[in-house]
């Protein structure tokens, strides 16, 4: 009757869990794919994040693209003709590929008109330490000079050339020179022809369906004109990963999928097994995805991956019911679950108590994976208790249970067993004593970039003559001309180092203070322009000085300059309005290593570079890992200790211990470093792993159906795992290698725990 | 209708000729001049050059000489109103004034007066293809004596030049710059010597 009351309450919990899933699908659980998300931000980041994601929205739905060619005028028909297809296509909102020199001259004049007060730090130093003399005597001589066109030109505007270099400085636009009405590029004796497109966000598929537009017509332009399109655009990365990952994770799956299948047919003879093993899973899983769903409106993408993997053992609890088969003669399933509960019971403790120590942290995913693991691992083990005394065994294969006497009669010789152990026992000392595990968690290492689209990014940034620096600065400030001032003591400090040069707005909107101390400057330079005046012997020298001194100071705001709508890309450095600051962009030219710019971070700098934030991220991410990793294992041992008693309990966790340590020792031989997904592929080799010895050690004596149970369990697990580590993406290949061996030694050891706990 | 085709194409070729024929004589011309200067390494001579600067009203005259060879080194040795000694090659220009003390400016730092500098190097060196890349021509040839006249076809130019007037004979014996500004440039040459 009570055993009745149990599989009700457990039908009740199983329809929860439907109820949930509902709910879920109603409500709708996000899936979290953004890596920065992951990073504990406190409340005074947020706006700089948010302000950040501003500022790159504009360049993210962007492509740029070259058409180059060694003659010019087939790099410009080559370009129109690419333009002209382009236009055509769903794919793009806009595309851009005809200038006029109008759009280069508006802003250049309209700055022009307002130099008086836009007197830049070596100008306004220049007017300082230069003498009055001097000053005029070199615009006198620069006069008759044959070349002196330009200052004649400017007598009634700049007669002393301190606007010279006006236009040269502004330097609103790229190395790009308008011909043809084309901006073109000519680097190592070809021509590129300029094109710009926005992208149509709203296209379905727009990232492969890109990445095909983009191919075709690469190979098209180059049958029709020879000539050679590079392209760049986050999406075409995006597409080209998505790509790769999907027909890997694909194959991947299909062959071990098939493995399995075949395996558990081999050996239980019937889809039955199969089908409650999966089943375990499958409910198991959504069990814990809802109870994330409940606690938080979305879910990461790395919880609900490891989430899942962690599943794979819920595979384990179907496997080890359906091998009692080989011994329970009398087909009773009750007898059969009484056989393995205490060994799942204490593999679902251990593992619990182990997940329960990440649910301790700041960080999201973490908590989120604690849950998962928690819930899910709780039904796989509920379900096992309820519903599998419900099933009725099939007859076993009789060459199965042969080769699974062979395999049970592997630990027997105890004896080789044990001086495996002393071997082992001896190398992990030496390896502790001298090995030593080097950690690179940056970023890049962890992803495979396609090689051909890095070249055209490459390519495009050469043509466009801007050398990449993805660090910038974000500023914050309470109102617009405080920014602007924080903009320029930035720039002043940064201008010191020599080797740093930034680019921001105040550049060139300076701030009302700097406008104003700009217009004192000018004209304290009236009575220099009145001696040259009267050196180069001007009849009418006082009106044409009033003349260049004439006219107000005309200070301007940001907004100002905004409402004229220049196409120029600093624009996109004012970021306004953000949670109620301001905040805006300052750039980086020139060498300058991370931690450098880091020195200039205050409350209202932020300096942003998000690989190296994700990077040092991860290593936060890892050292944390580790921590509750050891925390778990002494909780474990605790549990263990109560179970089996301090001997056996040392046994028992030394062999997913001992293992584990060889899951990192070997990437770490191999590849010199270790990063977080070889800690992540531990915590999983504990959680797996300790449940074989937790079998081997549960039993009183050697028992076939427990062996072929741990030996099914352990090749499935290896199997779904460990094709893995031939993925190209270096993170998952760094998982699948480290869980291989975590997962094969785990196995091993346990055949060791066996032989001592039997003997 | 066969006669109506080959009417209408005798027309267009005579209709066509003119055109080639003259393209063809500037091209001849151009090349004429072209070795007409190039026949000597070294020039040099006295210059007088008069400045009008229209927006002033004002008027600058100096003169003094200057020596030109054909790796590109112009230099203009100015002795009035004042002494000034100016270098100009295809990767710099160096000025020295009268106590011998001087700059000097690299193309990157002045692209635009880079730009007039190398044009009157172009035009001592008898440089065709640098003038044809930047300027629309027309050439007129009378026995020895000869005129150039530069119309820019380079945005930089178009903005700041009208035109450009180069005479000269088996020398260069005048440059005159027209600039849009309604300022002009007049550069005599005299007793030049070839090598």
């Amino acid at each position: 009757m009570k055993k009745m009351r149990f599989y009700h309450l457990w039908l009740v919990y199983l329809l929860s869990i439907v109820a949930g899933v509902v709910y879920l699908s109603y409500r709708g659980l996000k899936i979290d794919t953004n890596f920065l998300n992951i990073l504990p931000l406190a409340a005074e980041q947020n706006g700089f994040y948010k302000a950040a994601a501003k500022y790159e929205e504009p360049f993210a739905d962007e492509v740029l693209l070259f058409v180059s060619h060694p003659d010019k005028t087939a790099a410009i028909s080559s370009a129109e003709y690419l333009a002209q297809d382009m236009k055509k296509s769903p794919l793009f909102k806009s595309v851009r590929y005809e200038y006029t020199a109008e759009s280069f001259e508006k802003p250049a004049a309209y700055f022009f008109s307002k130099r008086k007060i836009l007197l830049t730090e070596p100008q306004i130093e220049k007017i300082d330490s230069l003498q009055s003399a001097s000053w005029v005597e070199k615009s006198y001589t620069s006069l008759f000079s044959p070349m002196g066109a330009m200052i004649s030109n400017q007598l009634k505007t700049d007669p002393l050339g301190l606007f010279q270099e006006f236009y040269l400085g502004l330097n609103l636009q790229t190395a790009l020179k308008l011909d043809q009405g084309h901006l073109i590029s000519e680097k190592d004796g070809k021509t590129a022809v300029f094109i710009e497109a926005k992208l149509n966000k709203n296209f379905k598929s727009l990232d492969s369906e890109l990445l095909k537009f983009v191919n075709e017509k690469k190979s098209a332009q180059n049958k029709k004109y020879q000539s050679e399109v590079q392209a760049f655009s986050a999406h075409l990365f995006s597409a080209a990963g998505t790509n790769k990952t999907t027909v890997e994770m694909n194959l991947f799956g299909a062959i071990s999928l098939i493995l399995i299948l075949a395996l558990l047919l081999w050996c239980f003879a019937s889809v039955f097994p199969v089908l409650i093993t999966f089943g375990t899973v499958v409910v198991s899983a959504l069990s814990g995805l809802v109870a994330v769903g409940l606690f938080w409106p979305s879910i990461h993408i790395l919880s609900l991956l490891l989430g899942i993997s962690l599943m794979g053992v819920a595979t384990d609890y179907g496997v080890h019911f359906f091998s009692q088969g080989f011994e329970v003669k009398t087909k009773n399933s009750r007898e059969a679950v009484d056989r393995i509960k205490l060994a799942l019971g204490l593999g679902f403790l251990t593992s619990a108590l182990g997940y329960a120590c990440f649910y301790f942290t700041d960080l999201i995913i973490l908590k989120q994976l604690s849950v998962f693991a928690i819930v899910g691992l709780f039904t796989a083990y509920s379900s096992v208790l309820a519903v599998f005394p419900k099933f009725k065994y099939r007859s076993l294969r009789p060459s199965v249970l042969k080769n699974a006497e062979k395999v049970a009669g592997l630990y027997r010789n105890f004896g080789v067993l044990k001086s495996w152990g002393v071997v082992l026992t001896v190398c992990v000392v030496g390896f502790l004593i001298c090995g030593k595990f080097n950690f690179n968690d940056d970023v890049h290492l962890l992803q495979q970039v396609d090689s051909d689209l890095k070249n055209d990014e490459e390519g495009v940034f050469k043509f466009l003559g801007v050398s990449r620096v993805p660090t910038y600065f974000v500023l914050k400030s309470a109102s617009e001309e405080e920014l602007l001032q924080l903009e320029e003591q930035l720039s002043k400090k940064l201008l010191k180092t020599d080797s740093i040069r930034s680019v921001a707005l105040s550049n060139w909107v300076p701030s009302l203070n700097k406008q104003k101390d700009s217009f004192v400057k000018y004209q304290e330079l009236r009575a220099t322009v009145l001696n040259l005046f009267a050196k180069i012997k001007l009849k009418n020298s006082k009106a044409v000085t009033d003349q260049v001194f004439s006219g107000s100071a005309a200070y301007f705001s940001v907004q100002d300059f905004l409402d004229q709508n220049f196409d120029v890309p600093i624009k996109n450095n004012w970021l306004g309005s953000v949670d109620g600051s301001f905040y805006s962009v300052l750039n980086i030219e020139g060498a300058a290593a991370y931690s450098d710019l880091k020195k200039y971070e205050s409350s209202s700098v932020h300096v942003m570079n998000k690989a190296v934030e994700i990077s040092d991220y991860l290593t936060e991410l890892r050292e944390k890992i580790l921590g509750r990793f050891f925390l778990g294992a002494v909780l474990i041992f605790a549990v263990l200790i109560a179970a089996f008693g301090f001997k056996k309990a040392s046994l028992v966790l030394l062999a997913p211990m001992t293992a584990s340590f060889f899951a990192l020792l070997v990437p770490n031989f191999i590849f010199g470093h270790l990063n977080l997904f070889n800690i992540l592929a531990i915590i999983l080799t504990l959680g797996i792993g300790i449940d074989y010895s937790i079998f081997f050690a549960s039993t009183k004596e050697s028992s076939v159906a427990f062996h072929i149970g741990v030996l099914v369990s352990f090749v499935t697990t290896l199997i779904s795992f460990g094709i893995l580590a031939f993925s190209s993406t270096r993170a998952v290949a760094s998982f699948g290698l480290s869980l291989f061996l975590g997962i094969l030694l785990s196995y091993v050891f346990s055949l060791l725990v066996a032989a001592v706990h039997h003997e | 209708m066969k006669k109506l085709f080959k009417m209408l194409l005798l027309t267009y070729l005579l209709a066509a000729m003119p055109a080639r024929v003259m393209a063809e004589s500037q091209e001849v011309l151009i090349h004429k001049i072209k070795k007409q200067l190039a026949e000597f390494k070294s020039l040099s001579g006295n210059f007088r050059q008069n400045r009008f600067v229209k927006s002033a009203d004002l008027n600058l005259e100096s003169k003094g000489s200057f020596s030109f060879n054909l790796t590109s080194e112009l230099v203009w040795h100015q002795r009035t109103p004042f002494i000034q000694d100016l270098t100009m090659t295809k990767e710099a220009i160096t000025q020295k004034g009268p106590d011998g003390t001087g700059s000097t400016i690299s193309k990157e730092q002045q692209p635009q007066l880079f730009g007039f500098s190398n044009v009157l190097l172009s035009i001592f060196a008898g440089d065709v293809k640098v003038l044809k890349d930047n300027f629309e021509y027309t050439v007129t040839l009378e026995k020895k004596r000869w005129n150039m006249k530069l119309v820019a076809k380079d945005q930089l130019f178009k903005k700041l030049i009208s035109e450009i007037n180069v005479a000269g004979d088996k020398f260069i014996n005048s440059i005159t710059v027209l600039e849009k500004s309604g300022n002009e440039l007049k550069i005599y040459f005299s007793d030049i010597k070839g090598k």
